[in-house]
């Protein structure tokens, strides 16, 4: 016996989105495997997250080279485990912003949830037409509406693509962060996944906290991007 | 040293050394590590660079000197820096997780609660927790689901995160902040940073949700918001806040079948603890200086732990109303009639149900001694060779008095077994009960 009575709590989901550049560029100097390597990191950090959230976060990702593929849709993190990515072709962001628009406008209609969070990983240039597809997700509501971040893999990236997507996101305090080492990118992966979560579950007025400074360290995963 | 401390790190004090041993929670300031010294195991909050503040280091230094307000508070015992001067911590008692759930994770539905008993005392314990610290002049600033900690067997509490704890003189706009959903109205509109007064409000809001599971502001309105964002929060907590049950504006009743888990809980309780909640998130939702006082939450608690009886259709826990004793209604579980009732105690105007296992406490009896909520009363004992025979074991050091029908007069010692009998009144010393047996109730 217990004093649990039948009723419904009603709580909504945190939906996080990890838009992953799945290029040919990707696969060189490790880049895939430490990304690989840092969204398991994250997961058990998100999981806690959810512990403490009443609701669950579900996880989906894409990832767009030639062309755009989902990987993983509306997994409770709890479930959610990561599959390998591999590398192959050229850049279609655009493509990859278009899905995503096309599932935000079809299967949430009727969704009650947080602020989303999307997070946006890449390495170069896109090249498709990206401006095209950010816009039609920006013109969805859950797309509107999300907290967007994103991260730059090595220094080759187009950092004014990656500040596009942010847009006004988090009332235009975010900047793209760049991640220059593998350690840093498992540091960003984590914080974005985590900190971003935590204040879509608990805005506040300028409290989305700064990544964690890491001391820069020498160690076989550093690679130089 | 840097934000993340690896196993092996040390930190220390000006007398204290500690070990890392592993991370074990994270957030917004920083990180939470195992620590040992000297193989004795202890908890270590890392802030990190943006958090590790000299103002952060004095309020720290502060509550170390001043002390834990009571035996409920995991308050720091030591501040700890590493190699460098960027980062500190401090150092505190480690929870046993084993024995104690944070409240988010209880509602997240890791442990179930098996009887009310714990739920309630655990209630009492916070309400006692938080009025010994404003007592002492501070104030806690975010109550909330993710520092609180209940055993659910016992009903014992722990408040962590204390660095939270400040005096109680707050005036700064950049120190408004907290947890949304427990924030008080004025705190979410940005109008005054936390204070004790902000505090009875969150605390009321935990002990809403501990008796009836759903926010007692998040009904039709929280449902129909699709994305909920900072617009949308400080309407529904700040700007236009509505209790479920306001007893005028019936717009954000629950939501039947959707949001409806207060609905399995509200209408079974005593009107008296009800009218206490609206009081709460009515007058107290606009007004700090009438929020609920900690102690009227002692004394009603009490008493709503006194009202706890069994459907004997099934067992299940449900509640004495004396105001709609006419119309007990139906158990919550089985839904079948209640028919039966316990044996009960009337004092004063304060009738005690005395179920087979059922103690009583000192402040259930004696309305004076509002905090005395742990010292045992009496016992309920039923006879052990004649079962239809119940007992109440004095465990005070006071003699009571009851008169036999030949108006002699007998006496119940401490250890004693006072017989439960319809119609005896007896004196508790100074304090006057009477005892009833009847045992159905009138159905309407």
């Amino acid at each position: 016996m217990t004093i649990e009575r039948e009723g419904k709590m009603g709580n909504r989901d945190l939906h996080l989105f990890f838009l992953i550049d799945a290029s040919d560029s990707m696969g060189y100097g490790g880049k895939v495997e430490t990304l690989n390597n840092a969204i398991r990191e994250a997961i058990p950090h998100i999981r806690e997250i959810a512990r403490d959230a009443e609701g669950c976060i579900k996880v989906h990702a894409l990832s767009f080279s030639t062309g755009a593929r989902w990987l993983v849709k509306n997994t409770d993190v709890r479930d959610f485990t990561w599959e390998n990515i591999t590398t192959k072709g050229v850049t279609d962001m655009g493509r990859g912003f278009e899905i995503l628009a096309e599932k935000l406008s079809t299967d949430f209609q009727s969704e009650r949830g947080y602020q989303p969070v999307m997070i946006l990983l890449s390495d170069g240039l896109p090249t498709d037409d990206y401006e095209a597809g950010l816009k039609k997700l920006k013109a969805t509501k859950w797309g509107s509406k999300a907290i967007r971040i994103s991260i730059a893999i090595g220094s080759e990236t187009d950092m004014d693509v990656l500040q596009d997507f942010i847009g006004d996101s988090f009332r235009g305090e975010l900047k793209p962060l760049k991640a220059k080492n593998a350690s840093e990118l498992k540091n960003y992966i984590r914080w974005a996944s985590t900190a971003a979560s935590t204040a879509s579950i608990n805005p506040m007025k300028g409290m989305l906290p700064l990544p964690p400074a890491v001391e820069p360290e020498v160690d076989v995963e550093a690679l130089d991007w | 040293m840097s934000d993340q401390l690896k196993s092996g790190d040390h930190v220390s004090s000006a007398e204290r050394r500690f070990k890392v041993v592993k991370e074990i929670g994270s957030g917004g300031q920083g990180n939470v590590y195992l620590v040992t010294e000297e193989g004795h195991p202890y908890a270590l909050k890392w802030y990190n660079q943006a958090a590790s503040t000299p103002e952060q280091f004095q309020a720290i230094e502060v509550l170390i000197e001043k002390g834990a307000p009571n035996d409920l508070f995991v308050w720091p015992i030591a501040l700890v820096e590493g190699l460098s001067k960027d980062n500190f911590g401090y150092v505190m008692p480690l929870i046993d997780s084993k024995r104690y759930t944070k409240l988010s994770h209880y509602f997240s539905g890791e442990v179930d609660a098996k009887r009310f008993e714990p739920i309630i005392d655990a209630c009492i314990r916070m309400a006692h927790g938080f009025n010994e610290l404003h007592l002492n002049g501070l104030c806690y600033r975010d109550i909330s689901f993710g520092n609180l900690f209940v055993d659910f067997e016992t009903g014992d509490v722990l408040i962590c995160d204390n660095d939270n704890v400040t005096f109680d003189n707050l005036t700064e706009k950049e120190d408004i902040w907290g947890t949304q959903g427990f924030m008080a109205p004025e705190v979410v509109r940005g109008e005054s940073p936390p204070s004790a007064q902000t505090d009875l409000f969150s605390l009321a809001v935990v002990l809403f949700r501990l008796l009836n599971k759903q926010h007692p502001l998040q009904g039709k309105k929280e449902y129909e918001i699709d994305i909920i964002d900072i617009e949308a929060l400080t309407e529904l907590y700040g700007t236009n806040p509505l209790f479920i049950y306001d007893p005028i504006d019936e717009t954000n009743r629950p939501v039947k079948g959707k949001k409806d888990i207060a609905e399995a809980y509200w209408p079974y309780y005593p009107t008296f603890i009800k009218d206490r909640f609206i009081e709460a998130f009515t007058v107290g939702l606009q007004d700090p200086n009438h929020r609920v006082r900690e102690s009227i939450w002692i004394k009603d608690l009490s008493k709503l732990r006194a009202s706890l009886m069994y459907c004997y259709a099934c067992g299940a826990q449900v509640y004495y109303d004396k105001e709609k004793v006419a119309q007990m209604g139906h158990c919550p579980k089985c839904q079948q009639a209640l028919q039966t009732l316990p044996p009960r105690l009337k004092v004063g105007e304060t009738i005690l149900m005395l179920n087979h296992d059922t103690t009583l406490f000192m402040n259930q009896i004696d309305g004076t001694k509002i905090m005395d909520y742990e010292t045992p009363f009496a016992r309920v004992e039923v006879h052990p060779k004649h079962p239809q025979v119940w007992g109440l074991r004095n465990l005070t050091e006071v003699t009571w008095q009851y008169a036999l029908s030949d108006q002699s007069i007998k006496e119940v010692h401490k250890n004693g077994v006072l017989p439960i009998k319809d119609q005896l009144e007896v004196y508790f010393g100074t304090i006057v009960g009477n005892l009833r047996t009847g045992s159905n109730i009138p159905q309407k």
